[in-house]
C-alpha cells in the first residue's frame, strides 16, 4: 500500500500524534502536506540522524528483510533480533517509534492480528539512505569497450501500452460471461505488442494467469485501470480520453511516463516480493546511461535483494528501460531512462534543451516522424488518423486513405484533420500532403448512413395539410418528396398526439420501429466523469449498467493483490510499555534501575522475567557487561544462564565461548543484576 | 531522457538512420552516412538512409572498421545507437575480410581468418560442390567454375568473400580517347569520373577491378566506363538493358575513342556482330525458344577472350544473367548504376559477383556544381469532359485507366504548356500509341514509337537536339537511356499504373544540364476524379523521395477550350 492512501485511512487519533511530532509539525507549518513530509528525503535524513540508534538499525533491518512487503508484530524480533546488537525488547520499542514517527503502520486482521508495513513508495527510500548502493560505473574508455547484449530492440513500456490502448479503442476488448476478455480479442491486441510471456515471467505472480488473457495484455489492462485510462464496464474494457487523449497522459512524453510506470510498477508489483522490491530500489540509486558491472552491484545489495536482481534487471530490459552487455566478458548493465526516485531526483521536463518537447514532422511523401520526445497524446491522435508504419527510437506513420476514413468516422474532416496536424507538427504541411488529404476528403465523409424516424403520408394533399399545420410543423425535422417527413425524435409523443387531434391515428411499423426508435441515437456522454470512452464490444453506446458501475479506486486495476492490505483496518492503537513488557507494573523498580545483589531465587526471577521479555540483563562481578539472556539451566539453586554478551564496560571474568559473544554465566558470577529496558517511549 | 541537439543523426536499431538537412553538421553526418549507408528517400528535411549487410561491407572494403563506424555514428547520433543495431553491426562489419579466395600455382584456394570459421563455412551442405581438399586447417582448395557461385552463397549466408584471386588480362586493344570529342571541344573527364574510374581500377586498398560506381541519372556513367576501358585496353562486353542504350553506346564510343567502326560490334535481337568491343542487350543473353533450351546467346561471354565486362544500369540485370556472371569472375567486372536498391532485393548478388560499390556520387553534389539541372515537378488536374466523365465510371475497372489516361482534354493542355514553354525543347510522353498519335497530329509534331525504325528514331533525335524540331511525342520507347541533352520540359500524358522507375526515368530524361542554365520543368497531366489521381500520387512519391518538389495545378471548374481534332 502507498503512503498516501496509508494516511487517507489513519485513524484520526494516530495521525494526530503523528502531525504533533516536532519534525512532522515543522514541515506541516511549511505549508507541506502530511504525504509529502513523510516521502521527503530531507525529512528521511533528518529524522536518521535524531533517533536513537535502536530505531534506526531496526528500520534498516526490516527494510533489507521485508522491503514494502506486510510483516506479523513480532517477526522481526523473532527474525531480526537473532543478528545480534539489538534485543527483542528494543525491537519491540523500535517499531513503536517507527510507528510514531510515520515510516512504519499497522492494520489489525480480523482475528486481532497486527501487520506492520514501510508502504511501496517510502520503503525504497529509506533502503537508499539506509543501505545505500554506490557502485562505481565504467570509465569512458571501459565504456567503449562494452559489448551491448544481441537481444532486439525494445520499446519503452509507455509506447508499449499505447499501442495496446490503442487497440482496445480500434477493436475493442469485450470480456465473456465469466468476466475475462474475449479470446480472440485479447490475442489480437496483445499481438501489438512485442512483450512476450517470458518477459514477464518475474511479475507472472501478479498478473491474472496465463490462460485467463495473455500476459502482455494483462499487463496493459492492469496498468491502464490503475492509471484511469481503462474502464472496465459490463460489456468490456474501454478508454477513457480526455481532450483527445488517454486520460492523464496527455502531455507527458515516454520518457515522463515510463519515469511514473516504473513507480507503479514498483509499487503495484515488486512490493509484494521482497528480493524484487530490494533489488529494484537498490538499483534505481544508479544514474542513467551509465554502465556498471553486475558483480559490484550485487556486492552491495542487502542480501535478500540479491535473490531478486536478475529477475528485476530482465524485467528492466524487456521493457526496454535497461540495457545489458557485456565488459571483458564480465555482465555489465545500465540504465535508459531516469530511474531515481522522485523523492530523491524530483521531476523535471525530460525534454530536449529547449525543455518543449518534441514534435513530428510532417513529410511530403505522407509520412510522419514521431521522435522520442513527442508527447503521448500526440502519439494518441496519430494513432486515429494515420496507419503506424514503424515503432522504434522514431516512430513512423503513414497518412492513407483508410486511415482518413478511419479518421472521419472519429469526427475528423478536412480541415480539422489538417488543423490538428498542424498543431501536432506546429508547422504549415507540405503542400504535397495538403493536396493528398483534399483528393482523399472530397470523397471521405460525404456520406453517412443514419436512421430516422419517418411519418409517411398515403397522399401529397394530407402531407401538405400536416406540413401547413403550425403544431404538427414543429415536430417535422425534413420533407422527404411529397408524402413522407422525418420526424424530430424527441417530438414523437407530441407529433402523434397531434395527428390524433386531427382525426389521423398514427400506425407503427413493427419492423422499422425498434431500429428507428432504438438504434439511432449516438452516446454523447459515455464513460465516467465526462470523459469520453471508446473501445468495447458495443462502441460508444452506453448502457444503464454503465452508470452503475463503481468509479476508479486508487488500488484499481487488474492485478492480483498477494497482500491486498485495503481490506484490514488500520491499527488505531500504539501499544504502551505495559503491552510491550507484560507484568511491568507489578515488578520492583529497583530491578529496573541499577545492579544489585539479590538471593539466587529472586536472580533467578530477574532472569527468567528478562528472558520472557526478551530484553538483557547488566552483570555486575568483577566488572559490568550487558548480557541478553536466552536459556536458564540447572536446578532451583545451581543454575546456569546462556546468553550473549552485546556489551562488556570493564573487565570481566566470563569469557565468551567461540560462538562470539555466547556465554555462560552462573549463580556465583551473576554477583549483581539488573534488567535493561530501553528508555521511555 | 534529455538529448544532444546538435548531433543530426538519430538511429534505429534496424540501421536505418534519419538525417535532418536543416542541421548544422548535415554536410559532415551525409558524407559519413555515404561510407556506409545507402540514401532511402529524402522527401523534405528528412533524409532516411539504410545501412544493410551490403552496405557495411561495402564499407569495409573501402578500409573502414566496425568500431570506426560505431565511433563515427555515436558522435553524430542524438539518442545513441541502439545497442541491438551496435551489435548486428560489429557482427556485419566484422565478418567481412575473414574469408578471402586467392590464387597459387595449383589453383583457388579459400582461406578462413581461424579455423573454426573454415569448418563453420566446409560444414554448409549446399555448398559441398565447390570444395576439393583441405590446405592446411585454415584453407580449403575450391573447384575453379564455383568461384561466382560460391562467393553468391556466402554473401547470401552472411559470409563475404574478398576475391583476391585476381583477373586475366583479356585480348590487348588499342583505345583511348581521342583529343577532341564531335563538337570539337577537347575531351576532358569530369572530376568524380575520374575519381570513379580511378577508384575502380586500384580501390582504396589497391585491390580493384571489379565492383560497381554509383552515379545519378545524368552524371555521365558512360564515361567511367570508356574511362575504364581506356585505362586497360582490353577487348570489351558492354552490357544494357535496350537497344537505344545500345547505339548510344557504339555512339559515344565511336565519337570520343579511337575506336572504329571495324572495332565495334552489337549483339541485339536484329544484329550479332561480335568484335573486339562488343555492345549487347540483356534481353538477348537471356532470350531462348523454349523454356528448357539452353541459352543459346551465352556463347557470346566465351566468344573472345573478353578482359572486361561492362553492366550498365546493373539494377536492372536479369536473373538469368546473375547466373552466368557466376562463372565470369575471372575477368574485370563494372556495373554501373544509379541506384543499388534493386526492386528483386538482390543487392547481395551485385555485391557478390558484380564486386563491392567501389564509388559513389552524392546527387546533391552534383546539382550544386551544375552537373544535373535542377527540376520542378507540376501536376495539372485536367477536368473531363461529360462524354468521358460518364464513359469513365460506366466502364469495367479494367477499363477506366485507359479513359482517364487518355481523356481528351488533355490535348488542351499539352498545347498551353506549349505556349508556356515556347521556346524550351520539349518532350510529350505517353503509354498509349493512339493518343500520342492523335496528339502528334493536332500539333504537327513527329512521333516516335517502338515501331518507328532505328534510323528513322536517331535522325529524330538528332534534329531535336540540333533544335531543329521544337518538340518530339515519344511512346515509353524514350524512358531508358535516350540521349537528349537539349530536352529541358516533359509533359507526362499518360503512364502505366504506378510504376516508379518509370516516373524517375522520365524525368531522367531532361535532368541533363542546359546550355542555357535553364531549369528543367517536369508536367504530369492527370484526368481529375478518376483513379489516375492515385496512381500518380505513388509514382510521385518516388520523386518526393528523392527530394524534388512536386506542385499540384488543378483547373476542375476553369472552362478549357477542346480544339476539335486533338486527342483521340
Amino acid at each position: 500500500m502507498k503512503l498516501s492512501e496509508t494516511l487517507s485511512r489513519l485513524p484520526p487519533a494516530i495521525r494526530e500524534r503523528l502531525e504533533a511530532e516536532p519534525l512532522i509539525a515543522a514541515r506541516l507549518k511549511e505549508g507541506r502536506s502530511l504525504t509529502q513530509t513523510l516521502s521527503d528525503a530531507d525529512w528521511a535524513r533528518e529524522w536518521a540522524a535524531r533517533a536513537d540508534r535502536a530505531s534506526v538499525e531496526t528500520l534498516r533491518r526490516i527494510v533489507a528483510a521485508y522491503a514494502a512487503t506486510p510483516f506479523e508484530a513480532e517477526k522481526p524480533e523473532r527474525e531480526l533480533a537473532s543478528e545480534g546488537g539489538l534485543t527483542g525488547a528494543e525491537i519491540r520499542v523500535a517499531l513503536v517509534r517507527l510507528r510514531q514517527a510515520g515510516i512504519v503502520f499497522a492494520v489489525r486482521k480480523l482475528w486481532g492480528e497486527t501487520l506492520l508495513y514501510v508502504p511501496a513508495d517510502t520503503a525504497a527510500l529509506w533502503q537508499q539512505l539506509l543501505l545505500p548502493v554506490q557502485s562505481r560505473p565504467l570509465g569512458a574508455q571501459e565504456e567503449r569497450e562494452v559489448r551491448a547484449d544481441p537481444r532486439e530492440f525494445r520499446l519503452p513500456l509507455s509506447l508499449e501500452l499505447l499501442a495496446a490502448w490503442s487497440g482496445i479503442r480500434r477493436h475493442g476488448l469485450p470480456i465473456t460471461a465469466k468476466g475475462v476478455p474475449h479470446k480472440a480479442a485479447a490475442a489480437r491486441i496483445a499481438s501489438e505488442m512485442r512483450l512476450s510471456e517470458a518477459d514477464l515471467a518475474p511479475i507472472a505472480f501478479a498478473l491474472p494467469q496465463a490462460s485467463v488473457c495473455p500476459l502482455p495484455l494483462s499487463l496493459a489492462l492492469d496498468l491502464g485501470l490503475h492509471f484511469g485510462v481503462l474502464v472496465r464496464r459490463p460489456d468490456g474494457f474501454a478508454v477513457t480520453e480526455a481532450e483527445g487523449a488517454p486520460a492523464g497522459w496527455a502531455g507527458r512524453t515516454p520518457a515522463e511516463a515510463d519515469r511514473e510506470l516504473l513507480e507503479a510498477a514498483v509499487c503495484r508489483y515488486a512490493s509484494q516480493h521482497a528480493p524484487l522490491y530490494g533489488a529494484a530500489a537498490a538499483l534505481r540509486a544508479l544514474a542513467p546511461l551509465r554502465w556498471h558491472r553486475e558483480s559490484d552491484v550485487i556486492a552491495q545489495m542487502p542480501e535478500q535483494a540479491r535473490g531478486g536482481f536478475q529477475a528485476w534487471i530482465g524485467l528492466m530490459s524487456a521493457w526496454g528501460w535497461m540495457e545489458r552487455g557485456r565488459w571483458q566478458a564480465e555482465p555489465v548493465f545500465r540504465w535508459n531512462i531516469n530511474a531515481a526516485l522522485p523523492s530523491l531526483s524530483p521531476s523535471g521536463p525530460e525534454n530536449g534543451p529547449s525543455g518543449e518537447p518534441e514534435r513530428i514532422c510532417v513529410l511530403p511523401d505522407l509520412e510522419i516522424m514521431v521522435p522520442p520526445g513527442v508527447t503521448l497524446g500526440c502519439r494518441w491522435r496519430l494513432e486515429e488518423v494515420a496507419e503506424r508504419v514503424t515503432a522504434d527510437v522514431v516512430s513512423a506513420y503513414r497518412l492513407t486513405k483508410a486511415g482518413c476514413v478511419a479518421a472521419s468516422r472519429r469526427g475528423y474532416g478536412l480541415a480539422s484533420l489538417t488543423a490538428a496536424l498542424e498543431e501536432l507538427s506546429k508547422g504549415p504541411l507540405p503542400d504535397s500532403v495538403r493536396s493528398t488529404l483534399a483528393d482523399w476528403f472530397r470523397t471521405i465523409g460525404r456520406l453517412s448512413l443514419a436512421s430516422a424516424v419517418l411519418l409517411r403520408v398515403r397522399d401529397e394533399e394530407l402531407a401538405d395539410r400536416i406540413a401547413a399545420d403550425p403544431q404538427a410543423v414543429g415536430a417535422l425535422a425534413e420533407r422527404l418528396g411529397t408524402t413522407a417527413f422525418i420526424v424530430r425524435p424527441e417530438a414523437m409523443d407530441d407529433l402523434t398526439r397531434r395527428l390524433n387531434e386531427l382525426g389521423y391515428p398514427v400506425n407503427v411499423d413493427p419492423d422499422g420501429a425498434s431500429a428507428l426508435l432504438g438504434g439511432g441515437r449516438e452516446d454523447k456522454a459515455g464513460g465516467t466523469g465526462g470523459r469520453k470512452t471508446s473501445g468495447t464490444a458495443g462502441g460508444n453506446r452506453k448502457s444503464k449498467a454503465d452508470d452503475a458501475f463503481p468509479s476508479v479506486r486508487p488500488e484499481a486495476g487488474w492485478a492480483c493483490r498477494r497482500y491486498d492490505l485495503a481490506v484490514y483496518e488500520p491499527d488505531p492503537l500504539l501499544p504502551g510499555r505495559s503491552e510491550l513488557f507484560p507484568g511491568w507494573d507489578g515488578v520492583p523498580k529497583t530491578w529496573l534501575q541499577k545492579p544489585a545483589s539479590y538471593h539466587p531465587s529472586t536472580k533467578r526471577k530477574l532472569i527468567e522475567l528478562a528472558i520472557a521479555w526478551r530484553t538483557a540483563l547488566r552483570v555486575g562481578n568483577e566488572g559490568h557487561l550487558t548480557f541478553v539472556p536466552e536459556r536458564l539451566e540447572g536446578a532451583e539453586e545451581s543454575w546456569r544462564v546462556r546468553g550473549r554478551i552485546i556489551r562488556r564496560d570493564e573487565v570481566s571474568s566470563a569469557a565468551p565461548d567461540a560462538s562470539g559473544g555466547a556465554v555462560a554465566l552462573t549463580a556465583e558470577e551473576c554477583r549483581e543484576l539488573m534488567i535493561v529496558l530501553p528508555s521511555d517511549l | 531522457m534529455p538529448f544532444d541537439d546538435s548531433k543530426p543523426l538519430l538511429v534505429q536499431s534496424d540501421g536505418t538512420v534519419l538525417l535532418d538537412e536543416r542541421h548544422a553538421r548535415y554536410e559532415e553526418a551525409a558524407a559519413a552516412l555515404g561510407e556506409w549507408a545507402e540514401l532511402h528517400k529524402r522527401p523534405g528535411q528528412w533524409h532516411t538512409y539504410r545501412m544493410t549487410p551490403f552496405t557495411l561491407w561495402n564499407a569495409a572494403a573501402s578500409g573502414w572498421t566496425s568500431e570506426a563506424v560505431l565511433e563515427r555514428l555515436r558522435s553524430l547520433s542524438r539518442y545513441g545507437v541502439p545497442a541491438s543495431w551496435e551489435h548486428k553491426l560489429r557482427g556485419y562489419m566484422d565478418a567481412y575480410g575473414r574469408l578471402k579466395l586467392v590464387s597459387d600455382g595449383e589453383g583457388l584456394k579459400l582461406l578462413a581468418a581461424e579455423p573454426g570459421l573454415l569448418k563453420t563455412v566446409t560444414n554448409i551442405g549446399a555448398l559441398a560442390a565447390a570444395w576439393l581438399k583441405p590446405s592446411g586447417d585454415r584453407a580449403i582448395r575450391i573447384r575453379p567454375e564455383t568461384r561466382g557461385w560460391l562467393k553468391r552463397e556466402l554473401a547470401a549466408k552472411g559470409f563475404p568473400v574478398v576475391d583476391e584471386a585476381g583477373y586475366r588480362a583479356g585480348e590487348a586493344l588499342d583505345l583511348a580517347f581521342r583529343d577532341a570529342g564531335s563538337n570539337g571541344k577537347p575531351i576532358r573527364l569530369r572530376d568524380y569520373q575520374s575519381e570513379a574510374a580511378a577508384a575502380f581500377l586500384h580501390g582504396k586498398d589497391g585491390t580493384g577491378g571489379s565492383g560497381v560506381v554509383v552515379l545519378p541519372c545524368g552524371a555521365g556513367k558512360t564515361w567511367v566506363g570508356m574511362a575504364v576501358m581506356a585505362a586497360l585496353r582490353c577487348e570489351t562486353l558492354i552490357l544494357t538493358p535496350n537497344t537505344v542504350s545500345v547505339t548510344q553506346w557504339v555512339r559515344e564510343l565511336l565519337q570520343n575513342t579511337t575506336l572504329t567502326e571495324a572495332d565495334i560490334g552489337v549483339y541485339t535481337g536484329e544484329t550479332k556482330r561480335v568484335r573486339p568491343v562488343t555492345v549487347a542487350t540483356y534481353q538477348v543473353l537471356t532470350h531462348r525458344k523454349a523454356k528448357e533450351e539452353s541459352n543459346p546467346h551465352w556463347k557470346l561471354f566465351g566468344e573472345r577472350n573478353w578482359g572486361l565486362i561492362v553492366y550498365d544500369e546493373v539494377h536492372l540485370l536479369p536473373a538469368p544473367v546473375f547466373r552466368m556472371t557466376a562463372d565470369l569472375q575471372a575477368t574485370r567486372r563494372l556495373g554501373l548504376t544509379a541506384t543499388l536498391v534493386r526492386e528483386d532485393g538482390r543487392e547481395g548478388d551485385v555485391f557478390a559477383l558484380i564486386g563491392p560499390k567501389k564509388y559513389e556520387l552524392p546527387w546533391l553534389r552534383l546539382e550544386n556544381e551544375g552537373w544535373i539541372a535542377k527540376a520542378t515537378c507540376r501536376e495539372l488536374r485536367v477536368p473531363m469532359d461529360e462524354t468521358a466523365a460518364s464513359a469513365y465510371t460506366s466502364a469495367p475497372k479494367r477499363s477506366r485507366h485507359r479513359i482517364a489516361g487518355e481523356n481528351p482534354m488533355k490535348a488542351e493542355f499539352v498545347r498551353r504548356l506549349l505556349s508556356r514553354h515556347e521556346s524550351e525543347p520539349t518532350l510529350i510522353i505517353g503509354q498509349y500509341l493512339d493518343q500520342l498519335r492523335g496528339i502528334a497530329e493536332s500539333l504537327s509534331l513527329p512521333v516516335i514509337t517502338g515501331s518507328t525504325p532505328q534510323p528513322e528514331r536517331r535522325r529524330l533525335f538528332d534534329r531535336f537536339n540540333r533544335g531543329e524540331l521544337r518538340a518530339l511525342v515519344v511512346s515509353k520507347v524514350a524512358n531508358f537511356a535516350v540521349d537528349l541533352p537539349e530536352a529541358s520540359v516533359a509533359i507526362q500524358i499518360s503512364g502505366s499504373f504506378g510504376s516508379r522507375q518509370e516516373e524517375a526515368q522520365r524525368l531522367g530524361r531532361i535532368l541533363r544540364p542546359k546550355r542555357s542554365q535553364a531549369e528543367a520543368h517536369f508536367y504530369t497531366l492527370v484526368s481529375e476524379g478518376t483513379e489516375e489521381v492515385e496512381f500518380a500520387r505513388r509514382r510521385q512519391r518516388f520523386l518526393l523521395e528523392q527530394g524534388y518538389r512536386y506542385e499540384i495545378e488543378s483547373y476542375v471548374g476553369v472552362a478549357v477550350e477542346r480544339k476539335e481534332g486533338a486527342g483521340r
